[in-house]
């Protein structure tokens, strides 16, 4: 466990670097690209949240949009900055607030009225919410669910990229797979024999692949985190919750 | 839509949406750093040193060490002090050699918030978990005292002593059991007496977490490595249960029966059972009814024994109703005070009656009317008649309008806050050590039965209760936690009430009256209740919450829309009784100012329920919440210290009465109950 402090302030580009170079100068463009990007990536667990908090459909886009616009305010984020904490927890909470805060002004005034627009697309975001398992599951649950899901889809998306930009599609669409499970128990014949190689080059591939994406996947966890938080402890977090506990 | 499909490493079924077609859970397990590369690793463990008390201060710099307390098969304990809030706590590390894999961290993480569910004033309290540097640490409630294993090398204790002393153990253990957690390791260590005697029972579950077999589901090459390996038997053989021996798995709650039943025979005797097992009575000289309950405990057969540790509990009240009051005597006074006030007795002895077959004489809970028992003499199986509710007896001073019927004198035993004589307070015994008479026959509770509404509402688990009736000393009332919520001045008024006999006045925005640092406070399960008039029906909240530092608090209240809210300083997040009925729904068709309300609202730890005189109206589903340690009471409002955040309808703007607290869940049958029994006051109390 180190502390915040002893720490040296190496300045990292995590998401919340994002949040407080657009707090600190929130007409420069270039912080407030990175923060909408980052409202993109994660806006369908906070959707979830809403619905799952029983919103209507139109409601939820209408508050989870306004929440963005709201979001890109500067005194919010500067907020955000007095409550460091994790990225998953803070977006939460602050939505949570803004509910709790913006909710009957909301009703009363046009919603999002005269706000920034945030380009998040929710078109498809009731079609989405509509495969998910409707279990009982509460929206506290729903949103940390699907931000894990989130999580792991942006980091895939990121491999699959990184290999694909090597002419490597094919190989990620042969080896993904391999990702999950046991490292002794995976089909390297069969993957050879597909893919006419070795086992020996298939074994070295699927353990370059699985490396490779733990870094990622660590990554980018960590730039959820602040400075003094443990990425294996939001890694310990995110099983618990994907399995329900 | 694909039809389902199982992930092919884990079996579990994938979840739609799954990031590629892969299993999330497993995919999450790839990004440990021992990650999926390590899987088939199993180190041998080394001995286990616990670490010097500087090499303890380098890994977790947020505390003091002060210093080492000891080491046992669990680990090491140290006593330490948390800088930033002054406390003295326990914090207990688990040997580094169990661990290393990431199945073990994610079931330790599972472990601990079960048992950070377990908020009972007889166990432990859990503060905090987590890793540091690799290890894995507890930071606990330290209890200042003895465990009563230092105290059984005195000698045995007398049966005033252990009839004080067990029951309380009873209580911890049900409390646990009804939670799904079984200690697995009572033993006299584990049972710590704090200086007022008082009984905490501590490392529940650790047994489990160190070494017993994980479940199947978790997968078979995820093997967790349990302290067993090291030829160390978990759980100490000499209170260990026949069925935990032999089939740790299988082994249930009833393994800590057995176990209580070694330790009880312990406390009397002096010695451990041998074997054949001789009768206790056979040893010394003491109540033979005592010896029922150990053999009972202590057959070998699971279903033989008592099936639930409260049973134990009930039948030593009994024998301690039917001999002496049970205090702790003065001979082991060393370290162990009479306990003044004798707070804590949950199970309440409401219904009296003598079994048909053998003629032995039961007391029970109320709460059991109507049920089943085994009697403890004849083992016949007994039904629990209802109770007879004795005639009302208005006590003196009160008129026939303000009188509310008294609950038996058993039954009015202990938990209620009394207000008497103008103290507005009443402090659970303890920190702050000002208690006012607590255990006074005139405390009146609305629980008024009659023939027309048999009233089933048990005072068990009551452990607040502001009636409001008396005037507050020098016609104000005190602030009772020395300052308001930021420091100002405290805005309430007391106002005599011909019908209620007395009521809170509340004026919004940030008045309130606060109950400080009351240990009862902290239930997983509760029930908050009171009447209530509004002026502004926006405005009326009730919250119970903590100092605002790292724990949730809940709040009652009836205005609808609210949810989860963190406000952004102090009040770091409280758990709101939420309604997705609309503020107006509500307001318009149940509620309406300057009328007398009933609300109630319950927390059974997963669901949370929200009553309207007497009719539920909705139920709340939400993720286990656990309330904070150093509680307080809050009565009323406050303003939002966030200029940016004002907002007046968190405040409260009316009168209250009859406010309590349980720490347990009342049913809709027993709101309804109450609500009956107090609405006539209230109907004609209604103002203009």
């Amino acid at each position: 466990m180190t502390s915040a402090k002893a720490r040296s302030p190496v300045f990292v580009t995590t998401h919340w670097s994002v949040v407080l170079a657009a707090a600190a100068n929130s007409d420069t463009d270039k912080a407030q690209e990175a923060l909408e990007k980052l409202c993109r990536n994660y806006w369908y667990p906070l959707y979830a949240y809403v619905r799952r908090r029983g919103q209507p459909a139109q409601d939820a886009q209408d508050l989870t949009q306004a929440f963005f616009a709201r979001l890109l305010e500067r005194h919010w984020l500067e907020t955000a900055n007095r409550e460091r904490g994790r990225f998953r927890t803070f977006l939460l909470t602050a939505m949570q607030r803004f509910l709790c805060d913006e909710w009957d002004r909301m009703r009363a005034q046009k919603r999002g009225g005269g706000a920034a627009h945030v380009p998040v697309q929710l078109d498809d975001a009731e079609s989405r919410y509509g495969c998910d398992p409707a279990d009982d599951c509460t929206p506290e649950q729903i949103y940390e669910r699907q931000w894990a899901m989130t999580l792991l889809d942006t980091v895939l998306q990121r491999l699959r990229a990184e290999y694909e930009s090597q002419g490597d599609g094919k190989l990620f669409a042969e080896l993904h797979a391999c990702l999950v499970g046991n490292k002794e128990s995976l089909p390297y014949a069969e993957l050879a024999a597909r893919l006419e190689t070795t086992e020996g080059a298939i074994k070295v591939a699927v353990h370059r692949l699985r490396k490779r994406y733990r870094k990622l996947l660590r990554t980018e966890i960590a730039q959820t985190l602040a400075a003094n938080e443990n990425v294996d402890e939001e890694l310990h977090h995110l099983f618990a919750v994907l399995s329900g506990k | 839509m694909d039809t389902q499909r199982n992930c092919p490493s884990c079996g579990k079924p994938l979840p739609k949406g799954a990031p590629m077609g892969l299993c999330p859970e497993c995919l999450v397990k790839g990004g440990f750093a021992s990650g999926v590369e390590s899987e088939t690793n199993s180190e041998p463990r080394p001995l286990f040193v616990p670490p010097a008390v500087e090499d303890m201060a380098r890994l977790f710099p947020q505390l003091d060490i002060l210093e080492f307390i000891g080491k046992g098969g669990m680990g090491a304990i140290y006593k330490a002090r948390q800088k930033q809030l002054n406390r003295v706590v326990a914090l207990k590390i688990l040997p580094p050699g169990i661990g290393h894999e990431p199945a073990f961290a994610e079931r330790f993480t599972r472990e601990a918030r079960a048992l950070a569910q377990l908020n009972h004033p007889s166990i432990v309290t859990l503060y905090e978990f987590g890793q540091s540097d690799g290890q894995f640490y507890f930071l606990m409630e330290f209890v200042d005292g003895m465990n009563l294993g230092q105290l059984l090398l005195k000698g045995r204790v007398s049966a005033r002593e252990a009839l004080a002393i067990v029951p309380q153990i009873c209580d911890a253990l049900q409390f646990a059991h009804d939670q799904g957690i079984v200690h697995r390791d009572i033993k006299p260590e584990n049972i710590l007496l704090d200086r007022r005697g008082r009984v905490k029972v501590a490392d529940f579950g650790l047994a489990k977490l160190a070494g017993a077999t994980e479940p199947a589901s978790e997968g078979a090459n995820i093997g967790l490595p349990a302290l067993t390996e090291s030829g160390k038997i978990l759980g100490t053989l000499n209170y260990m249960a026949p069925e935990q021996k032999e089939h740790p798995g299988e082994a249930d709650h009833r393994a800590d029966i057995y176990a209580l039943g070694v330790v009880l025979y312990q406390m009397m005797t002096g010695e451990l059972p041998g074997k054949p097992i001789e009768r206790p009575s056979k040893k010394v000289q003491m109540d033979v009814r005592l010896d029922e309950v150990i053999l009972r405990a202590l057959e070998n057969e699971p279903a033989r024994r008592f099936q639930n540790v409260s049973e134990i509990g009930t039948v030593l009240g009994t024998i301690a109703q039917s001999s002496a009051a049970p205090t702790v005597t003065q001979s082991n006074k060393e370290s162990i005070d009479t306990p003044d006030e004798s707070v804590r007795q949950f199970t309440i002895h409401d219904i009296k009656f003598n079994c048909p077959h053998c003629g032995q004489s039961l007391a029970v809970d109320a709460a059991a009317a109507g049920t089943t028992l085994a009697c403890p003499q004849c083992r016949q199986t007994v039904g629990v008649p209802k109770p007879e509710w004795p005639a009302d007896e208005p006590s003196s001073g009160e008129t026939p309008a303000q009188s509310r019927r008294r609950w038996p004198a058993v039954l009015a035993v202990v938990l209620i806050l009394l207000i008497a004589a103008g103290a507005f307070l009443w402090r659970r015994h303890g920190r702050s050590g000002t208690a006012a008479s607590a255990t006074s026959p005139s405390a009146r509770l609305p629980f008024a039965p009659s023939a027309a509404n048999p009233v089933t509402v048990s005072t068990r688990g009551l452990v607040l209760y502001f009636n409001f009736d008396s005037p507050p000393v020098n016609g104000k009332i005190p602030d009772l936690s020395g300052n308001g919520n930021d420091g100002e001045a405290v805005n309430v008024q007391w106002v005599a009430d011909a019908q209620r006999g007395g009521a809170l006045v509340l004026a919004p925005s940030d008045s309130h009256i606060r109950v400080p640092n009351n240990e009862s406070l902290n239930p997983p399960k509760f029930t908050l209740y009171a009447w209530i008039k509004t002026s502004h029906t926006d405005h009326h909240w009730i919250r119970i919450f903590d100092k605002g530092l790292f724990h949730n608090s809940f709040s009652l209240s009836i205005a609808g829309d609210w949810t989860h809210w963190k406000p952004p300083t102090k009040y770091r997040g409280y758990l709101a009784f939420e309604t997705l009925k609309t503020r107006e729904a509500i307001s318009h068709h149940s509620l309406a100012d300057g009328q007398w309300h009933q609300i109630a609202a319950s927390y059974d730890g997963q669901d949370k329920r929200l009553f309207v005189d007497g009719e539920l109206q909705e139920t709340t589903h939400n993720r286990p919440e656990t309330l904070g340690n150093d509680l307080d009471l809050v009565i009323g409002g406050f303003t939002d210290p966030d200029p940016q955040h004002d907002d007046p309808h968190a405040s409260f703007d009316g009168s209250l009465d009859d406010v309590m607290m349980f720490n347990r869940v009342l049913s809709p049958e027993e709101v309804l109950a109450l609500y009956n029994s107090q609405k006539t006051a209230s109907d004609t109390g209604n103002e203009p």
